[in-house]
């Protein structure tokens, strides 16, 4: 069986540019969550939002694309590889500008038309795929590129994820009553909804060959992958939180991980009342014993299409590093999470494989397992 | 091994189903195409009314019953030509009329090119994977050949791929062997071939019906 392993990658969020900035300001304990000067907020629920530094919002090219030219900065994947974008709005706010000035809807939020401007961007040959579910968009579009690659169809697949703080966005879900008045709290006894972010991340993940070939080194394993679909409710997660449980038992399958062996989960940890709670049930339905879990988007703010990828590749750090960052901004840990989230970053056994799980709107659950790259192949996967 | 089992599509002048291979004109009747009733149906966008129906029509041609009973694990893959865009731009007008002080919720929900998908999910009981795929050319090939992956990857029984612009939807039923429900209508490999092209729903249903005329029986180790 082959290995699908994460080879390169990056992103670039409100922390500043590069996976490392993102490592650092999460475990400086500081909140990249400020206040939005981009539109305004009156009448909306908050008027925070997790956003990156010099991006020129209605101007010349949609916020997408610039996150995009920073992030590839200094970085040409191979050509060969194929290509998935993840992304929920991709460029939505060139609708609104086109909207804004009394024009009508044309097609310059496509969707094919950012994967098409990616492809010259990175110069692949890959015509490419637009792979988008809500908020578990680039989890799907990273546990697809891994199914690719150890199933032989292609040696390297390319992940692209973004999307951005737009008023389309902010405004929406604020309708939905769904932010926090500050920066989100998750798994705060007194948590009270989600700050949005905007964030965008490639990983390129590739068969063991094709990484040796290629002279990359892998950072780490993408060994298993599952969905679900609560099929319950358009917005609300199920009560039970036996949907993300499901997605989390075929992930554990498909890496050949028994629930025991999994050291530590990045949770998709939005800050809402609902997400939060059903995650907590999920855990206890896959896992049993506490075990640390942590979020990041009490730092970075809900990412939506990104934030999948974003977060495995954290996760990805977090394992090689043996410790999970800071859950931000909890005042008192919910007692749902007593014993398994923690306000400071927790230690675990380094070389064990972890898991990273999001959910979304219309129900849908995806979960990662990442395991180290050096780890032997597990019995029955050979 | 997976095959096509049945497929249902709707337009704005008909539907119809593939296996069984009818046609009917107008608008189809909602008590006879539901086996049960469908909540909010007349609050859905026109996408997610148009994917209920082709649904409901291409799980009647494979013979399948739903809710999807327990035990038979099936989800959906889903397709556009442009996304949500109607639904996008109609949120952010109502938005922008509304002096941008309060955005519809209602609105807000249909704005992701998963929502038809969901919908649907909700009603037929669909708790597998669920995402939306777009490649371009060949969308809906590309639809049924990632929902045939999937279908391997996770050893499901059952999931549907499809395509939905506007009011005019096709679904199609991909069901390994065993699971109950009707003769097989062809391999899985055999209905990507034959969509290869994009082109409307009926001439979607057609292709996929020639490609089984054709084809002969369903292509030993397809998908």
């Amino acid at each position: 069986m082959k290995r699908a392993l994460l080879v390169a990658a990056d992103a670039i969020t409100p922390y500043g540019s590069g996976l490392e900035a993102c490592w650092a300001g999460l475990n400086s304990g500081k909140s990249a969550i400020a206040r939005l000067t981009r539109f305004r907020t009156e009448a909306f629920q908050s008027d925070v939002a997790g956003m990156i530094d010099g991006l020129e919002y209605l101007g010349e090219e949609s916020l997408s694309r610039q996150m995009l030219r920073r992030l590839f900065d200094g970085f040409r994947p191979p050509r060969e590889a194929k290509l998935i974008l993840a992304s929920t709005k991709g460029e939505i706010d060139l609708l609104e500008k086109r909207l804004l000035a009394g024009e009508p809807a044309g097609g310059e939020s496509d969707l094919l038309r950012l994967l098409e401007w990616i492809r010259d961007l990175t110069g692949v040959d890959d015509r490419g795929t637009v792979v988008s579910a809500a908020c578990v968009s680039s989890t799907i579009a990273l546990g697809r590129a891994a199914s690719r690659v150890r199933a032989g169809e292609c040696d390297c697949v390319l992940v692209v994820a973004c999307d951005s703080v737009t008023e389309f966005v902010f405004s929406g879900f604020s309708s939905l009553m769904a932010l926090d008045r500050g920066p989100a709290r998750p798994f705060d006894r007194d948590r009270a909804g989600l700050s949005v972010g905007e964030a965008a991340a490639y990983a390129l993940v590739a068969s063991e060959e094709a990484a040796g070939r290629m002279g990359f080194e892998p950072q780490a394993e993408v060994a298993g992958w599952g969905m679900s679909c609560d099929a319950n409710h358009m917005t609300g997660p199920s009560r039970d939180g036996a949907g993300q449980a499901r997605a989390i038992a075929l992930a554990l399958e498909k890496a050949l991980a028994p629930p025991e062996e999994i050291a530590a989960i990045s949770a998709h940890g939005t800050g809402t009342r609902y997400n939060d709670s059903m995650e907590m049930k999920a855990f206890k339905q896959a896992f049993g014993a506490p075990r640390p879990v942590y979020s990041i988007k009490g730092g970075l703010g809900h990412t939506m299409g990104a934030a999948g990828l974003l977060e495995a590749l954290v996760a990805a750090r977090a394992m090689r590093e043996g410790m999970t960052p800071p859950s931000l901004n909890i005042a008192t840990v919910d007692e749902e999470a007593g014993g398994w989230v923690s306000r400071a970053p927790q230690e675990f056994s380094g070389g064990a494989p972890v898991v990273s799980t999001n959910s979304g709107f219309g129900g849908v659950n995806a979960t990662l397992v990442l395991r180290p790259a050096c780890a032997p192949v597990p019995a029955g996967g050979g | 091994m997976a095959l096509l089992r049945g497929a249902g599509w709707i337009d704005d002048a008909g539907y119809g189903t593939v296996r069984e291979g009818g046609e009917f004109a107008g608008v189809p009747p909602r008590n006879e195409i539901f086996s049960i009733p469908f909540r909010n149906f007349g609050r859905l966008d026109v996408s997610s009314r148009a994917t209920g129906y082709a649904v409901a029509l291409a799980l009647k041609d494979a013979g399948v019953e739903y809710p999807i009973m327990d035990g038979v694990r099936a989800g959906i893959v889903g397709t556009s030509a442009n996304g949500c865009l109607e639904s996008d731009a109609g949120y952010f007008a109502d938005y922008l009329k509304g002096d941008r002080i309060l955005g519809r919720g209602n609105l807000f929900i249909y704005t992701l090119p998963t929502s038809p998908l969901a919908e649907a999910a909700i009603h037929f009981g669909l708790t597998g994977p669920l995402f939306y795929v777009n490649a371009g050319r060949g969308r809906l090939a590309a639809a049924i050949g990632h929902a045939g992956e999937v279908m391997r990857d996770h050893d499901l029984d059952m999931m549907l791929a499809g395509v939905v612009d506007g009011n005019a939807a096709l679904y199609a039923v991909l069901a390994a062997g065993g699971t109950p429900g009707g003769a097989p209508v062809c391999g899985i490999e055999q209905a990507v071939r034959s969509l290869r092209e994009d082109g409307g729903v009926r001439e979607a249903a057609r292709r996929i019906r020639a490609a089984a005329a054709t084809g002969g029986p369903p292509i030993a180790g397809a998908a």
